[in-house]
This record gives structure tokens, sequence and C-alpha cells, in this order.
């Protein structure tokens, strides 16, 4: 282990051992490795997020990690809606349209494991009220949240 | 629906386009923003007027 100690790995291991429901897919894609590096391409920032994800299906069994290039699997990366890396799209029993971009460190690592756990229950904890307004949205919608780790 | 998560801090290009100065700030469908972390209703009710169909254009003829 190496992002999260050995008291915060028990910690989450408990967790998602409680918590979790279905099967969780990480399906991580990594930037080009060395040569060309294009706008938000930073590979390091991209092997990090690597590790912090191994890390997070190491804790549990019902999430797995599946590891994707940008370069050599577009068309995979297009099937996901994923342009830009390191992305990660985040799958449960169905795939719920989320994605998360660069690296869930420092406080968004809660933030992935907050993620991880809706996703693999199904549930999003918003009132009824709000899902009835979703629910009747005239068209659909595209939302990007900027976040920092700090 | 899709909803990115986005460090602003490894994609600056993004971050600039969507001028974001403050996080956590939302980008509803490129035209319609949310600063900051909002009651759920508020975020909801910018979210409707956001995907809510514009005025019928002026005929032009």
């Amino acid at each position: 282990m190496g992002f999260l100690n050995d008291q915060d790995a028990a910690f989450v291991r408990k967790r998602l051992a409680a918590e979790l429901e279905h099967d969780v897919r990480l399906v991580f894609f990594a930037p080009s490795a060395g040569g060309l590096a294009l706008p938000g391409e930073d590979w390091e920032m991209a092997e990090y997020t690597r590790k912090i994800l191994k890390e997070v299906a190491e804790l549990s069994d019902r999430i797995t990690l599946e590891e994707h290039s940008m370069v050599s699997e577009p068309q995979v990366a297009a099937q996901y809606g994923i342009d830009r890396a390191p992305a990660t799209a985040v799958v449960g029993a169905q795939d719920y349209g989320v994605r998360y971009y660069g690296m869930p460190g420092g406080y968004e690592f809660v933030t992935l494991l907050d993620l991880v756990i809706d996703i693999s229950r199904g549930r999003n904890g918003l009132s009824q009220a709000t899902l009835d307004t979703l629910a009747a949205l005239p068209a659909d919608a595209h939302l990007r949240v900027f976040v920092t780790p700090t | 629906m899709r909803a990115d998560i986005i460090e602003a801090g490894e994609f600056p290009d993004l971050a600039r386009r969507y001028n974001v100065y403050a996080v956590p700030k939302t980008v509803i469908n490129e035209t319609a923003e949310v600063i900051g972390a909002v009651p759920e209703a508020a975020f909801v009710g910018a979210l409707s007027k956001a995907v809510s169909p514009p005025p019928p254009p002026q005929a032009s003829e």
C-alpha cells in the first residue's frame, strides 16, 4: 500500500465490505506514456491515479480495475464518452454516466469512495421532489463539476 | 444525464474555458453554472432552468 496507510486501508476495507451491493468496475484510461504530451496529459498524475484506483480495488472483491490507454484504445474511450485522460468511469450494475477526470487524491478520495459506494448500491440520496423534477426534465444534461483535492 | 468530476488543476484548459476561479463549480450544458456547494433544491432549480427549452424564435419572414 502506498496511498493509504494501514489504518486508513483497514477503515476503507471495512466500509466497502459493509456497504457495497453490486460489483463496481473502475474503468481507467491513461494518457499517452512518454513522448507527446497534450494539455491535461500529465503522465505522473495519471500513474498516481492508477495506483490509488488499484489500492481501492484491492480492498474489496466487488471492485475491479480495468486499465485502458487513450492512445491504443480510442474506440473503448469513445464507448465511455471519454476524450481526455487520466479519466475513470465508475460503473455498477448500470453505467450511470459518472466520470472522474484527474487524480482523486486528498479530500477528493472521499468523493471517490462515496461515489463507488453509491454506484454499487444504485442509490443517490436525493429527495423525492428532486427525483420528480429530474424525471420531468425536457432535455438531457451534462454536468461538469470542478473540484480541487485540497 | 452525464456527470463529470474534473480536477481543475489537472485540466487547466477546461478550467479556463469555463472560468473556474473557485471550487466547487458546476457547469451545466456549457451554458449555466452553479458556484459553491448549494442546497439540493437550488441546484435542481438551476439544472431545470438550464435544460428548459428557450423561448420560440421570432419569425424571420
